[in-house]
């Protein structure tokens, strides 16, 4: 049974200016207890799309446009304000990319915690309370601090914290929305064992945001690449890291400088993410394609299941014209 | 925070000297002379003699200057040269009524610029929002004597509702409090809103929606408390101007207060009166001030924990909480 399904969800920023193509119409499934990583740069629309998910996308001048977002079966676009409240921090919770200013400032660590419990559960103030403490005690943080506030915390634990609202309540899916970008890189990895073992013990599933694919390999099931507003590919790890299909997701893994290659210059993608404003025409990506071919500028692909699960959108993969583009070790 | 109270004491006093410096020297090079006015501009030489030895204006500036720095150290103001009163005495019996009627104006002015401020924040760029922010342009460009002037035109001799001068009834203090609160009631919705439009858009407000929160409750409970540090600023700024800044108003109600004292001194050149009452205010307003701070530690813990640190080295800095395991 999916948990989530995304179907077709698109979402965009209207100013009087422009409009801002954001999310363009993209396809997500997570299961039970899964992990799904959504991989993409800066700007591709990845925060967008989650925060579509709790109905939190600024408006305005953010408007989900159209598609479906099924959580447990019922669409969440056609949720009122009540029922979207309950499922808020109650059965999908979101832990957001900066720990420095996701915090009140002027509110103590352990009443914020306290207060997503409060509202989605049956019990008292005190209670409440005590149950934060233990939350904080299971994120690694000292019961005795929930009276402290949040400039008495360094990064990592503030991140912690954030971790503690969101984990409150049991949510039967967690938004995690680059939770290490902030971090050292030390305090990162603590982060994510943290979540790792919080993940098992709940089997709460997980989509995790990020634009690190060494994350993604440590502790998804599952992939996407996001690009431009798009699903370029999605798949198990296994098709995404070891049978790269999109041009893009090869254009990502080999801009990871290599430990065992020496080189003097890193290997980028060449040029930018398109002005989500003004994207180009046919598939989004062949300004920047090094097999860009005509049909390409003028014909938007269509995803394509390469194999079971494998979902791939270029014109070049998956039999479309010419089979598969390579893959990497 | 003892310690930070009693350095900002300590300052304060500096300060009150450097008002009592400037103050006093302004009078002493005013050219008009204070004698001249006492006995009058054609008196007889001798007279005007005998009195600038009695209020010892035949000496030296460093001399006056010290003789009266003097006198304020054992308390007292000295005595009125108009009047032949102590003006610590005069002072004193006016400033209740100038209190209660500031602290009456900018009660008023928060309780409805505070509103108006939120209302407007949370309903930006909408026709309540834009009628907010017209009046509050409005009150801010009205110049308080004319909307005195006004109100008594208004609701004294056309309608006759309220009494046009003096605050001997309660009535009385309407019409002045509306005329000196409709300035700071103009700033402090300025203020509120703009405080509030910064901090509705902070991403602790998106965690406390992504909590399932009522968004009357997030407005309330997240977003008013930290957007009233800077308006609690202005309040205080506020009182400490209406404290100081009545005369005028004063003047419009003929109210007997601290700002109608001193306008009677300046017309009658009293200096001691005009020094003392220009002392005073600047006392209230460096009070009012020192209050503000102290209520911000109690509103914002990093400013409480800055405040501890001015005083003391902390053992643990802030920030770093020390324990991080994995």
């Amino acid at each position: 049974m999916n948990l989530l399904e995304m179907k077709d969800l698109t979402v965009q920023y209207e100013t009087d200016k422009e409009t801002v193509y954001a999310v363009n119409g993209i396809n997500l499934t997570i299961k039970e207890g899964e992990t799904l990583g959504l991989v993409g740069e800066t700007g591709a629309g990845k925060t967008t799309a989650a925060l579509a998910i709790l109905q939190l996308v600024p408006d305005p001048p953010g408007k989900i446009k159209g598609g479906e977002i099924l959580f447990d079966g019922a669409d969440l676009n056609r949720a009122s304000a009540k029922e979207m409240r309950k499922i808020r921090g109650g059965q999908i919770s979101m832990i957001f990319q900066d720990p420095m200013t996701a915090l009140n400032p002027i509110m103590p660590v352990g009443e914020q915690i306290a207060e997503v419990i409060e509202l989605h559960s049956e019990c008292s103030k005190a209670e409440a309370m005590t149950r934060a403490m233990r939350m904080l005690e299971k994120v690694g943080i000292q019961a005795e601090r929930a009276s402290e506030y949040p400039h008495q915390f360094s990064g990592g634990m503030k991140q912690r914290v954030v971790i503690a609202i969101a984990l409150a309540c049991n949510p039967r899916l967690l938004i995690a929305d680059e939770p290490t970008t902030a971090l050292d890189v030390s305090i990162q990895a603590q982060v994510l064992e943290m979540m790792g073992e919080i993940k098992q013990e709940l089997n709460t599933s997980v989509l995790l945001i990020t634009h690190d694919l060494g994350v993604v390999a440590e502790i998804c099931d599952k992939a996407a690449i996001m690009y431009a507003g798009e699903i370029v590919e999605a798949g198990n790890l296994e098709d995404i890291f070891d049978h790269t299909e999109h041009p893009y997701t090869q254009g990502l893994f080999d801009s990871i400088p290599k430990l065992d290659v020496k080189c003097d210059r890193l290997n980028p993608i060449r040029g930018l993410t398109p002005n989500p404003a003004q994207l180009p025409e046919g598939c989004k990506f062949h300004p920047r394609c090094p097999r860009c071919t005509e049909r390409c500028k003028i014909e938007e692909p269509k995803a394509v299941e390469v194999s079971p699960g494998h979902l791939v959108k270029c014109h070049l993969c998956g039999g479309q014209e010419g089979g598969s583009y390579g893959s990497v070790g | 925070m003892a310690k930070y109270v009693i350095k900002r004491f300590l300052m304060m006093i500096l300060v009150l000297f450097g008002v009592l410096f400037v103050v006093f020297s302004i009078n002493y090079i005013s050219p008009v002379d204070p004698v001249d006015v006492i006995v009058g501009a054609d008196a007889a030489p001798e007279i005007k003699e005998m009195k600038r030895q009695e209020l010892g204006l035949d000496q030296p500036y460093w001399a006056q200057l010290g003789n009266y720095i003097k006198q304020v150290l054992t308390g007292s103001l000295g005595t009125s040269w108009n009047t032949k009163t102590d003006v610590m005495n005069d002072i004193l019996t006016r400033f209740p009524t100038t209190l209660k009627m500031s602290i009456m104006a900018i009660a008023l002015a928060t309780a409805v610029g505070i509103p108006l401020g939120i209302i407007s924040a949370v309903k930006q760029n909408s026709l309540l929002d834009y009628i907010c922010t017209f009046l509050a342009l409005i009150g801010a460009s009205m110049p308080s004597f004319w909307l005195g002037l006004m109100l008594i035109i208004g609701f004294s001799l056309n309608l006759g509702w309220l009494p046009a001068t003096g605050v001997a009834t309660w009535q009385g203090y309407i019409l002045p409090v509306i005329a000196i609160g409709i300035y700071p009631i103009a700033t402090i919705t300025r203020t509120t809103r703009a405080s509030m439009l910064e901090v509705i858009r902070q991403d602790y407000i998106r965690t406390a929606r992504a909590k399932g929160m009522m968004e009357k409750k997030i407005i309330t409970k997240h977003a008013l408390k930290n957007a009233l540090i800077p308006v609690i600023t202005i309040v205080g700024m506020q009182l400490g101007f209406v404290l100081g800044g009545v005369m005028v108003i004063e003047a419009v109600f003929n109210i007997s207060g601290v700002g109608s004292l001193l306008k009677m001194a300046i017309g009658a050149k009293d200096n001691p009166t005009i020094t003392g009452c220009v002392l005073f205010s600047s006392f209230a307003m460096c009070t009012v001030n020192l209050l503000v701070d102290i209520l911000y530690a109690f509103i914002d813990p990093r400013i409480k924990a800055q405040y501890a640190k001015s005083g003391k080295k902390r053992g643990k800095p802030a920030g770093q909480g020390g324990q991080l395991h994995a």
